[in-house]
């Protein structure tokens, strides 16, 4: 007697996962395509250093620091994550141009994200993290810490400073490493 | 709303004991609500869906998108 | 309730004790900060926040699991439990390794947050304290199953009644995701606190951390969606849509839940793309199981709705016995829901991660969910439970009523300015926010409306705790015995992957493996990942 309902009931909850099945493929399809458009990906480079030593040589060492114009007209961003203030505290990069930050921290685990933007990244000490973007305007941006590190947590900001292309290489560009922290 | 015994007594499972399940109408009552199809559920679980991908959606164009190419 | 009422409500009594001191300091933590208050010093705010994360993480849901376990156990099951001193010992350590951990918080030598992150490191019995309060509770796993295998041995071939089904499924997903910290404690944060290791390895710890950050939402989102399938059914009237996709959904829980956790790591440095991706793939499916479920609870609601009288396509919602502390609770968890699975759904989504990592946005959304969703079904519970436990009428309906439209109204406040704010780019955990500064002066108003609904939800807690103390001394009564929803179609024989676990656990192991092997393995080869660590009491003593 009891068939036909139990034939409905099965019937509507198979029709509705073909539904849900079609809701996540549709964000997937979404998501995908913006990867692979985009050629974006979340920060994964999985490159390890001695957090120990990052003061003292390699790639980390406070001259080093800054905006590195590369030759291809690119700038490879270097930065210092510690307890508690980002080094350079003032990151000047030019507009629409291909940018490049690697970070790191010779002490505990911090992040940052550029306020405005889809910049967003951990900085866990033993690797470093390399985020690519692009800034389309001049505009300041904070850029804040983001995960705990104790005390000082509150204090960590930063600034990125996007300036127009020919502005950088008129004030910036004559400098092996430039930053706007001075 | 008068009760019947009928999915029960058959059924030896202890949690379908007298004392222990609820039920509420007459199993004929049930089942000719089953059997029209559960059109109110798919319309409110049709609906929360579609909200929840047009959050999904305006999140991606109106915030995720002008901010910027990650990589 | 057959012999193990006061095993039940020491365990709710003891949660709703941790509850009734940890939302005063969640609200006062958000005031503090807020455009509200003046600056405090940083050291007492990150002492809340750790007490309030290791209350609301690892303690308050925790007994709240175990307690409406045993009820299940001992009302599903057709007879009264056993092992009850096993389970008094579970609670024992629960309850000595939460107070270890927290009186360590307390005493401000565990500045860590319920998150750890190494190499912060604190003092040892913190992480000591967790440790036992987590094995403690793998006790309670173990009468789970063997009250499960008893049952079925005793009658062969019958279905496992639903709640004890769900009950199982929550307790071994608890005792495999439970694993992921409770080795990140023994192996790495423990040595290193007692001086055996010289350093440590956050990477590692990260990705341990992962494996069990969020498979514990789902241990404990399911004792609510337990009380969605065997509870609210019955409460409004009406029947289980369908006993089979219960079963169904909460099997896919069991699945997925697990091996998608390095979602919570989409912009870590220690991980690569590829898998980053794999988990994204995942944790789209265990978003399967919530959609089954919204549909399966929806057109049960529907079943009771016309068995009420209404008509149409939506006659049947007003038609709900909506004055019913547990359906008005559960349409209060279903909107905190949906609204809590957008949030999440976007933090899933890859790429769309970057937008809002470690904002207030996360902060947001885990709140919704879980201090709205899940926890307004745990005072559901409770209300539900506690005449069957005192053998007293619930005292005050209006205040029932009052106390969840309160909570509702109050994580709304809090949560979705919340999100707002995570969107402007407002960091999580920060003692302090100049909001002098115009870059950040728009958030200032949110924050302060968030920290109001603080307050609304410590007026609700209050309520609570009143309505709960007033039942529990309240004059005997008569009191109905627990009942569960029965299905449209209740199950006669069900095949073995719908009445057991083993073949389901394989595929967990294997899906671990497949997940989380190389990702784990990969720390065997990479150097130089091992720092110091970075003892959290010493910087505090200024």
């Amino acid at each position: 007697m009891s068939t036909l309902p139990h034939e409905v009931i099965e019937k509507s909850e198979r029709r509705w996962a073909y539904v849900v099945a079609g809701v996540i493929g549709l964000m997937f399809a979404v998501i995908i395509f913006t990867s692979v458009h985009w050629a974006a990906q979340p920060p994964s480079n999985v490159e390890t250093i001695d957090a120990s030593r990052l003061h003292l040589t390699g790639e980390f060492v406070e001259e080093n620091l800054g905006t590195a114009v590369q030759p291809d007209g690119s700038v490879i961003v270097r930065v210092i994550a510690q307890q508690y203030s980002f080094v350079p505290s003032c990151m000047v990069v030019p507009a629409q141009t291909p940018v490049v930050f690697r970070v790191t921290s010779p002490d505990v685990v911090h992040g940052f994200l550029i306020m405005d933007t889809n910049v967003n990244s951990m900085v866990v000490p033993g690797f470093i993290a390399e985020i690519r973007t692009r800034f389309e305007k001049p505009k300041t941006h904070l850029m804040p810490c983001h995960e705990y590190c104790s005390v000082g947590h509150d204090g960590m900001w930063a600034h990125v400073k996007v300036v127009d292309r020919q502005e950088f290489t008129k004030s910036y560009g004559s400098q092996p490493r430039a930053s706007c922290a001075g | 709303m008068t009760s019947s015994d009928s999915g029960v007594e058959s059924h030896v499972s202890a949690a379908f004991n007298r004392e222990n399940v609820a039920f509420h109408g007459s199993d004929e009552e049930v089942m000719a609500i089953a059997a029209q199809g559960p059109r109110g559920a798919a319309l409110v679980a049709g609906l929360s869906v579609a909200v929840l991908l047009l959050i999904w959606v305006a999140f991606y164009f109106v915030i995720f998108v002008p901010r910027g190419q990650v990589g | 309730m057959q012999g193990s009422s006061r095993l039940v409500l020491a365990h709710f009594w003891a949660a709703f004790a941790t509850f009734a001191v940890a939302i005063p300091l969640g609200a006062w933590q958000m005031l503090v900060r807020s455009p509200l208050h003046q600056w405090i010093a940083p050291e007492l705010y990150y002492r809340a926040v750790t007490a309030h994360g290791t209350t609301f993480a690892y303690v308050f849901p925790t007994l709240i699991a175990m307690g409406f376990g045993y009820a299940v156990c001992a009302v599903s099951l057709g007879r009264p439990m056993r092992g009850l001193s096993l389970a008094w010992i579970s609670f024992a350590l629960v309850i000595v390794g939460a107070a270890m951990a927290l009186a360590t918080v307390a005493a401000g030598k565990a500045n860590v947050l319920y998150t750890f992150y190494p190499p912060l490191l604190g003092s040892p019995y913190y992480y000591l304290g967790i440790l036992v309060a987590v094995v403690g509770s793998w006790v309670w796993i173990g009468l789970m199953v063997w009250h499960v295998r008893r049952w079925k041995i005793d009658h062969p071939g019958l279905p496992v009644p639903l709640a004890m089904f769900a009950t199982a499924v929550g307790a071994l997903l608890w005792g495999w995701t439970s694993l992921g910290v409770g080795a990140e404690i023994a192996f790495l944060i423990l040595p290193n606190a007692l001086g055996w290791t010289p350093t440590i390895d956050p990477g590692l710890a990260r990705v341990l951390f992962s494996w069990t950050l969020h498979a514990i939402v789902y241990f404990w989102l399911i004792p609510a969606y337990i009380a969605f399938y065997v509870l609210l059914p019955q409460a409004a009237g009406g029947r289980l849509y369908s006993d089979k996709m219960g079963r169904i959904a909460f099997l896919l829980l069991l699945i997925f839940s697990m091996p998608i956790g390095l979602h919570h790591l989409f912009v870590d440095p220690q991980i690569g793309a590829g898998f980053k991706f794999l988990h994204t793939v995942f944790t789209g499916m265990v978003v399967v199981p919530t959609l089954l479920t919204i549909f399966t609870i929806c057109a049960s609601l529907e079943i009771s709705g016309r068995l009420r009288g209404g008509r149409g396509p939506f006659g049947w919602i007003a038609a709900l016995p909506w004055d019913r502390p547990f359906v008005l609770a559960s349409g209060f968890s279903m909107v905190m829901l949906g609204l809590g699975g957008a949030s999440g759904i976007i933090n899933m989504s890859y790429v769309l991660n970057s937008t809002v990592h470690n904002t207030q946005w996360v902060t947001g959304h885990f709140h919704l969910i879980y201090g709205g969703a899940v926890v307004i079904m745990y005072f559901a519970i409770a209300y539900e439970l506690w005449p069957r436990l005192t053998g007293r009428p619930l005292a005050a309906p209006k205040l029932v009523r009052l106390q969840l439209w309160t909570w509702s109204v109050g994580m709304l406040l809090v949560t979705l300015p919340w999100h707002l704010v995570g969107v402007m780019g407002q960091p999580r955990r920060m003692a302090y926010y100049d909001f002098t500064n115009p870059a950040l002066a728009s958030q200032g108003v949110w924050v302060s409306v968030s920290a109001i609904g603080g307050f609304v939800l410590v007026f609700s807690a209050a309520l609570l705790i009143g309505v709960l103390l007033a039942s529990h001394r309240g004059p005997a009564g008569a009191t109905s015995p627990l009942k569960f929803s029965l299905a449209v179609n209740p199950p006669r024989r069900l095949p073995k992957s719908l009445n057991s676990f083993g073949i389901w656990a394989l595929l967990v192991l294997a899906l671990t493996v497949a997940n989380y092997g190389y990702p784990l393995a990969q720390f065997v080869f990479l150097n130089n990942s091992a720092v110091s660590a970075f003892p959290v009491s010493q910087n505090d003593r200024r």
